[in-house]
């Protein structure tokens, strides 16, 4: 037993840099003999760096073939290795979830010996856990780039979703960091995957018995500040993902040193961890807010603003648009007023069926109204007690802390 | 006059029924927590699963289903006024109509944020509740603020049909049993005296390890760890305990 916590240990550590840990999107009533899966998502207990554990993530194995400049199992690197065999692996979830520790499994693994021999026994390892144990939850499994399409087809219908780390946004950073990937070799698997999963919904219109594939999805990861890369090339990325193969979520991971390198920041840099949370926070405006890359940002302003938030900086440049009305103006236009969000808007929008919105009435809705105020009238009237200029504005939110601790995972 | 119920739902129902049918009440309470003085003048409401039933289609047909939902969960929290509450709630959806859909008015903000609070804690316990294996049976302990254990059993019926189980609320001395067949609640004080399975500890240390190593040193933040997961709800959960 001490041999196997000891690799538990080693396989975790090995994992926990991937930031996905969400177990949303998918509804699912218990058809084994263990486990269900709920649609919200749920979180289990929570980190000592504030995250939110909900899947027991793990390596199958961290005894790598490739040598990716950034990653701490490069097969240059000293350290422990190990490998769990799919057996144990299914043990081991089986009785995490059964003291309701987790709410699924998230699978990934360094390639050992080649792709196909990886992906072959994540299968196996998903094939235990699925049919000896009757596991019915979640299970997220990460994709081996060059493995054969067969058997990342047969590994998606054993998983609920699937993911793919681009983890830099351009070739020419591929090329400096990891030499042995390239954006064809990542993007081709999930154009296919994203063709099974169309396919696969087709198929469950026409006969209802079909299986499914992938019912949450693809996923994918982006690290920042690893490369030379922009704000702005990263969320294009997101973005084109989100459109062409209808990735449910891209997620931004602060890179964090491990390795010295001369290619890459020094190991004591601390993790640009500003600057992923207002990635998070545009990459919440794209799927939330209908907002566009290119209305955030630019060739000429490739980078966001650390002070403000990404929405409070696109309407100061967009104050033309401003003050907007609440008790008249669309949904979508109530999303665009910094301090309004989904749940505000859904409510306002709901309650002046009933009555006029009054003033006094927003802050009880959830409007947050130290931002909101310049933004907004409400009943004809303004309340933000400034002239409607960016710079005036902008230095009154300045006095007002803003950035409240918001977790985006 | 007040009406006192039994402290059930029915009883509430019951109780609300005949302040709406009958006569109105001055107050509705429930009978354990009623504070009698020379003053008052009362009458206990014995519980009617007919008058419940038909106060539960009023609600229904003339505010909306969620309303109903609504005040069951108000009815399951600990705010102190909650009967005074409901009263102001239905009052005002059987003059305006579905009044879930207004957030922020004086009758139905205070109902609203208590099914916000009860919702938030029932979701939260799907997360945080931790069973022990006795041998063979599983058992947790909980101690939540509002009683949400009706809220919460369905959840694990499903998850864990196989199994047997008992959700053990140590405040209230309640217990949400599961045989595998069906699942109830009792307020008979089991006694849990059987031993863990020796299987058990080696998980549970496991578990614990596997919490230790998957925090990022780099990125420590007790303070927002302390905001999902306020001091209160740390002690029956496994990894929080040496």
């Amino acid at each position: 037993m001490d041999k196997l916590i000891r690799k538990l240990k080693i396989l975790a550590e090995g994992a926990k840099y991937d930031v996905s840990c969400s177990s949303s999107g998918v509804e699912r009533r218990n058809k084994g003999k263990l486990g269900n899966s709920r649609s919200f998502g749920i979180c289990h207990t929570w980190s000592s760096d504030g995250r939110c554990i909900s899947l027991l993530k793990i390596l199958m194995s961290n005894n790598c073939i490739y040598d990716c400049t950034y990653c701490i199992n490069g097969i240059s690197n000293d350290v422990e290795r190990a490998s769990f065999s799919p057996e144990e692996i299914g043990k081991i979830t089986y009785e995490f979830y059964r003291r309701n520790y987790i709410e699924g499994l998230f699978l990934s693994s360094a390639v050992e010996k080649n792709p196909d021999y990886t992906t072959e026994k994540l299968c196996k390892a998903l094939e235990i856990l699925r049919f000896k144990y009757g596991f019915s939850g979640y299970i997220h499994v990460k994709g081996i780039p060059k493995a054969s399409k067969d058997l990342m087809i047969k590994l998606g219908f054993l998983a609920d979703r699937l993911s793919i780390n681009i983890e830099l946004p351009s070739q020419k950073s591929l090329k400096i960091l990891a030499p042995q990937k390239n954006t064809k070799t990542l993007l081709l698997p999930m154009k296919n995957l994203n063709d099974r999963i169309m396919e696969n919904k087709e198929e469950r219109n026409k006969y209802k018995v079909s299986k499914k594939f992938l019912p949450a999805g693809q996923t994918t990861q982006m690290i920042v500040g690893a490369s030379q890369d922009s704000d702005y090339q990263l969320l294009k990325t997101s973005q084109n993902l989100y459109d062409k193969f209808q990735l449910k979520r891209v997620f931004y991971s602060a890179y964090i040193p491990v390795v010295e390198n001369s290619l890459l920041p020094a190991v004591n840099t601390k993790p640009p961890l500003k600057r992923e949370h207002r990635l998070y926070q545009a990459d919440w405006l794209l799927r939330f807010y209908k907002f566009r890359a290119d209305e955030l940002l630019s060739e000429g302003n490739r980078n966001f603003d650390l002070e403000f938030d990404p929405k409070i900086n696109w309407a100061l440049n967009n104050i033309h648009l401003f003050p907007k009305e609440v008790n008249r103006v669309s949904y979508d236009e109530l999303l665009r007023i910094p301090g309004i969000g989904p749940k505000s808007a859904q409510r306002i929008v709901k309650e002046r069926k009933f009555f006029k919105i009054k003033y006094e009435n927003l802050k009880k809705i959830g409007v947050v109204l130290k931002r909101a105020k310049y933004f907004l009238t409400c009943d004809g009237r303004y309340h933000g007690g400034i002239d409607i200029k960016p710079e005036i504005i902008r230095y009154k939110l300045s006095e007002s802390d803003l950035d409240r601790q918001v977790s985006f995972f | 006059m007040d009406y006192l119920y039994d402290n059930t739902y029915n009883g509430l129902m019951t109780a609300l029924y005949l302040h709406y049918k009958y006569k109105k009440s001055s107050g509705i309470f429930s009978k354990d927590s009623y504070q009698r003085s020379l003053m008052s003048d009362y009458k206990i409401v014995r519980s009617n699963e007919e008058f419940s039933l038909k106060m539960e289609n009023i609600i229904e047909k003339r505010i909306s289903k969620f309303a109903l939902k609504i005040i069951y969960y108000t009815f399951l929290s600990i705010e102190p006024n909650k009967e005074k509450l409901i009263l102001r709630f239905i009052s005002l959806g059987l003059k305006k109509g579905n009044i879930t859909q207004l957030y922020s008015h004086r009758d139905t903000l205070p109902i609203q944020k208590i099914y916000d609070k009860v919702s938030k804690e029932k979701h939260r316990f799907l997360g945080i509740l931790r069973f022990k294996d006795l041998n063979g049976i599983l058992f947790s302990k909980i101690a939540p603020d509002n009683d949400i254990i009706e809220l919460i059993m369905p959840h694990f019926v499903d998850r864990f049909k196989r199994e047997n189980f008992i959700v053990f609320d140590e405040k209230r001395l309640k217990s949400g049993i599961y045989d595998g067949i069906e699942w109830y609640t009792t307020n008979i004080e089991e006694s849990f005296y059987s031993k863990f399975s020796d299987i058990e500890e080696v998980y549970e240390e496991m578990w614990k390890e596997y919490f230790k190593s998957i925090g990022i040193e780099d990125r420590k933040n007790t303070k927002v760890q302390f905001q999902f997961l306020p001091a209160r709800y740390r002690k029956n959960i496994t990894e929080f305990n040496k």
